[in-house]
């Protein structure tokens, strides 16, 4: 019997290939696990490993209100940007679906510019404009931008979101009586809903994750969550930014499941911070 | 039970009616308009006016001021603190976009090679950073790099080093965590072109007697030079528009162009400079992310 082939059957996932993508690895993870397990510590600073164990730093960050209002502020604006993207960018997405026009291209890319264009350049040019209309530091100037922002994320979702949709469940419906409304509203946008939600997901945690806009165009009544803790850290390091850090932390956790379950890791390629 | 009489006439009659009204079901084009407005109101106009800005004169108390000048973009040519600004800014990209790429690599060889379950656990490890905040992930990297953080420690105790290495405030700390911002970007491009590598031809080369080395070498890293030039290219323009990162780890001695606009605008509030600047920074990252959307389009099919 012949041998089936001469050569040795590829060996791709070598021993050496498994150590190197191991240290990779160590080096992506490892600085999240210092940061959840350093908000534990006993000591007055800093210390990994931690020592011993300790909530007290827990006790000391959510006892204080500065932090406890920036964090329900940024919610706040985590949650209306996210709306606004949301009703905006799907009205967009099912617009350029079916879009009968040249140009296509170039509106997505009109949507995707503003996360193409470094945020302190567009902090900048933003701070020149509203500081024209006297609007620099009031929470709508903030919700604003975080929308221009979550918009551009939304859109990479939300086309092909929609673009992937078969026009003929939408015929159906209506030609079962179903008025153009209706077949939106129970066909098209449930067709969607994995978009919606990954969209939904990004403009959330884009929002909630973003401090340049902030610290430029931002005022004394518009101190967010990520900018109080960027403060904090610039003058003491002690185990309370841990536990602030942890909170991000949680956060992503949750949305890399989210993301997992509704349109899959591969999504995510982003702009400029 | 097949659906007779009346109400099959019924949606007879619908369908010829949908045929001749209503085909095809588009959106109207003006769904678009709320959201073509916010860009146009809120992104396109104030990039213009920032451009407007730049060549505007410097008027200390008002910003800004006419007449129409070059002197912000002349000063930036002619003092040598902001071109060594530009000169650290596009270094540390260089150097960052290098490095993501030589780590990301192997990783995305190993992504792109498994499936199923362990597949989507070895995305998440990877693509989890990525939503954690800016501040969150510079913060770890400087408990990590402290002169008495547990990186020198490790040095010192395999004798790798005799003094602590100092990592903060400087630039090899901002390196560091701007490589860890980045390496998401690498891994995920690499690994999207990699899986477009048909596995038809590795085989054949196999087939040929080729050792793995060389089949590495000759077809799978030349089929995937898109993704590395492409994923390095977004790191580098990711890296050199970073802010937080060289604000907090650079504690001011890493001078990068970000830092020397955010300084004009906000302390100096010479609105002109901050504007010349940006553009100097804008051109620079555009001209690097139409880049990768001209190699995208120039990428080969696969056979």
């Amino acid at each position: 019997m012949a041998k089936r082939g001469a050569t040795a059957p590829p060996r791709e996932r070598s021993f050496a290939l498994l150590i190197v993508c191991g240290l990779v690895y160590l080096f992506l993870i490892a600085p999240m696990i210092v940061v959840v397990s350093t908000s534990f510590t006993k000591t007055a600073y800093v210390v990994f490993p931690p020592e011993g164990f300790t909530l007290h730093w827990f006790a000391v960050a959510f006892s204080s209100q500065a932090f406890l209002k920036s964090m329900v502020l940024s919610l706040e604006l985590a949650v209306l940007s996210t709306l606004c993207t949301l009703v905006l960018g799907i009205a967009s997405a099912l617009a350029l679906g079916r879009w009968q026009f040249g140009g296509r291209d170039f509106l997505v890319s009109f949507f995707l510019s503003p996360i193409l264009v470094p945020t302190v350049v567009y902090a900048i040019a933003l701070l020149q404009f509203f500081a024209a209309f006297r609007t620099l530091g009031t929470f709508t100037s903030l919700l604003i931008a975080h929308t221009v922002l979550g918009l551009a994320y939304a859109m990479r979702i939300l086309v092909p979101a929609t673009v992937g949709i078969n026009t003929v469940m939408e015929e159906a419906a209506m030609v079962l009586g179903a008025t153009r409304l209706q077949a939106l509203w129970r066909v098209v946008l449930p067709l969607m809903r994995g978009g919606i939600a990954a969209a939904s997901i990004f403009a959330f945690v884009v929002s909630l994750d973003e401090v340049v806009m902030v610290i430029f165009i931002g005022g004394a009544q518009t101190i967010t969550f990520p900018l109080r803790l960027y403060s904090y850290m610039a003058e003491r390091f002690d185990p309370v930014v841990s536990v602030y850090s942890s909170l991000f932390v949680v956060v992503a956790v949750a949305v890399v499941f989210a993301l997992a379950r509704t349109v899959g890791l591969e999504t995510v390629t982003g702009g400029p911070e | 039970m097949p659906v007779t009489g009346e109400p099959m006439r019924q949606v007879e009659g619908r369908i010829s009616l949908w045929r001749t009204r209503m085909e095809p079901a588009t959106y109207s084009p003006l769904l678009l308009l709320p959201a073509v407005l916010l860009i146009l109101i809120f992104f396109v106009v104030p990039s213009l006016w920032l451009l407007l800005v730049s060549f505007l004169t410097y008027k200390p108390g008002q910003f800004y001021a006419f007449p129409v000048t070059l002197e912000s973009y002349h000063r930036f040519v002619a003092v040598s603190l902001y071109l060594s600004a530009l000169q650290i800014t596009v270094a540390l990209g260089m150097v960052v976009t290098v490095a993501a790429v030589v780590m990301g690599y192997p990783v995305a060889y190993l992504l792109a090679r498994t499936s199923g379950r362990s597949k989507v656990l070895l995305l998440a490890l990877v693509v989890f950073p990525f939503f954690v905040s800016i501040v969150v992930r510079t913060y770890a990297w400087m408990a990590l790099l402290d002169e008495n953080g547990p990186i020198n420690h490790f040095l010192l105790w395999v004798r790798l080093i005799r003094m602590p290495v100092t990592f903060l405030n400087d630039p090899k700390g901002v390196a560091i965590a701007l490589i860890y911002a980045g390496l998401p970007l690498v891994i995920l491009t690499i690994t999207t072109s990699l899986g477009h590598i048909s596995r038809v031809l590795e085989e054949a080369a196999y087939t040929l007697g080729a050792k793995p080395w060389q089949v590495f070498l000759r077809v799978t890293l030349p089929l995937s030079a898109p993704g590395v030039i492409g994923g390095g290219l977004l790191v580098f323009a990711l890296s050199i528009s970073a802010f937080v990162t060289p604000a907090l780890m650079g504690g001011g001695k890493v001078l990068m162009l970000t830092l020397l606009i955010n300084q004009q605008a906000l302390s100096i509030l010479n609105w002109p400079f901050a504007a010349a600047m940006s553009f100097v920074l804008l051109v620079l990252t555009v001209t690097v992310t139409t880049l990768v959307s001209v190699l995208r389009l120039g990428q080969p099919r696969y056979y």
